[in-house]
């Protein structure tokens, strides 16, 4: 087995965004670092993160590594960067070890030239969107305020129909003012390989922290629904659901391998278009500067990335987590929650359950129901 | 809406896990086989970043 190390790099390719979503956690957040960044990666950078990752792998040995390649909007350079980056993290990474690229892109510019050039070079492509309809994804548009549904709805119809194989998923931002089964289906229809639901990056603001408060459950009950629809579908070609996947396997005694829940340590760091080193971009809601760890890949390695205080808080597990949390019945499967939804702007840090803290444990406890409905409860639960 | 099987501060139940193939249930049999595939992996436990798409992972999905 290699040792722990960081496994998955999210190399932002360009800083900035063709959309100007409603919810946009990055340039909707207080971290307005973005405007000081690159619009896109330099050659240099590029080579000197390829080398940095190569020597991480050098050191630790993993059977494999992920590379992300993300925005703002990664397709604002077209594909040819996307496809020179991989290559570049691909011909430094030592043998014996895997490199497995993926894009995250909003869909608009992703045109068949693009696509084939994309999938050729073996990598993968996720799309965000909030459902399979206009309706659902209003809150997706440009910087005039133009639906980007039309546009995104080609690309997830392309990407199913021509390259299947490059297909990596779809992610959907939870909204709960909306239908579960509308967006299950529709998303369904989209004939995605993989799909995940995401709780939105908000946390406690200036309210005082705390176990299940406020009490309702809204996501709670909307991603209860959205689970029996899939834990029920019995047709073919059904989606992996990342997060209820990750929930039924921590129910079932296995670990985690997504940040929005579970009590594994997180494998990914971020390197901005100058080579800054980051923490996720989900604390960019936090506070300014919250992801910042004052490391670049000019100077530093990811070894010191791995020791840096700040990324290690985000790795500690049961220890890193507040007292509410340690004490709470589900913890082992909800670790908390996405470490950005625990912050206080009232105590300025993250030792809190989540402001989801509620809906995470009504749609466990659901998980569990269902579960239960086909195994049998062993006797160690009893004592 | 509450359900019954929300029930706040009752511990979990553990579930008595079959293997791979032991159920019928073709959800639960792609959770167990991926489960199975991860453990004989041998890799430390890693949390991925939620905001990027996962690789595929062996068995891909959950076709019945
Ligand atoms: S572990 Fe999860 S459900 Fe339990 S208190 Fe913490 S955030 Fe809430």
């Amino acid at each position: 087995m290699s040792s722990d190390c960081l496994r998955q790099f999210v190399l932002k390719v360009h800083s900035r965004c063709n959309l100007d979503c409603t919810y946009c956690y990055i340039y909707r957040s207080p971290d307005t670092s973005w405007r000081d960044r690159p619009h896109h990666v330099g050659e240099h950078t590029m080579r000197q993160t390829a080398r940095r990752i190569a020597e991480h792998v050098a050191t630790h040995r993993p059977r494999s590594v992920r590379v992300d390649l993300h925005g703002g909007e990664p397709l604002l350079t077209g594909p040819e960067p996307l496809v020179a980056y991989a290559d570049t993290v691909r011909r430094a990474v030592p043998d014996g070890t895997d490199v497995t690229v993926t894009v995250q892109t909003n869909g608009t510019l992703l045109t068949r030239p693009a696509l084939d050039r994309l999938a050729d070079a073996g990598i993968r492509i996720g799309i965000s969107l909030d459902g399979g309809t206009a309706a659902l994804n209003a809150r997706r548009v440009d910087h005039a305020g133009r639906p980007s549904w039309p546009a995104a709805r080609r690309a997830a119809r392309m990407l199913a129909a021509r390259r299947p194989d490059a297909y990596g998923g779809l992610l959907c931002t939870v909204d709960p003012a909306t239908d579960p089964a509308e967006v299950y289906s529709s998303l369904r229809a989209l004939a995605p390989p993989a799909l995940d639901f995401l709780l939105p990056h908000v946390h406690w603001g200036s309210r005082p922290p705390g176990r299940h408060r406020p009490a309702p459950t809204p996501y709670g009950d909307w991603l209860a629904e959205a689970f029996d629809l899939w834990w029920d579908d019995g047709t073919r070609g059904l989606p992996r659901v990342r997060l209820f996947t990750e929930i039924a396997a921590l129910l079932l005694g296995g670990s985690s391998r997504t940040d929005a829940v579970g009590l594994s340590p997180i494998a990914a760091v971020v390197v901005e278009t100058d080579g800054t080193i980051e923490r996720l971009d989900s604390l960019k809601t936090a506070y300014p500067h919250a992801p910042a760890t004052g490391l670049d890949v000019h100077r530093n390695s990811f070894d010191e990335a791995l020791g840096h205080p700040r990324i290690a808080a985000l790795r500690a597990g049961l220890g890193g987590l507040g007292e509410d949390c340690r004490a709470c019945p589900v913890v082992r499967i909800c670790g908390g929650g996405n470490y950005a939804h625990r912050y206080s702007r009232r105590t300025g840090h993250f030792r809190h359950p989540s402001v989801h803290c509620a809906d995470l444990e009504r749609i466990i406890r659901h998980a569990a129901a269902r579960i239960g409905e086909q195994l049998s409860v062993s006797s160690r639960s009893l004592v | 809406m509450r359900s019954p099987d929300d029930a706040p501060g009752i511990p979990l139940p553990v579930f008595e896990r079959p293997g791979v193939g032991g159920t019928p249930h073709p959800v639960l049999a792609a959770v167990l086989a991926e489960l199975h595939a991860r453990e004989t992996e041998d890799e430390l436990p890693a949390a991925y970043y939620g905001d990027s798409p996962d690789p595929p992972s062996p068995p891909a999905g959950a076709a019945p």
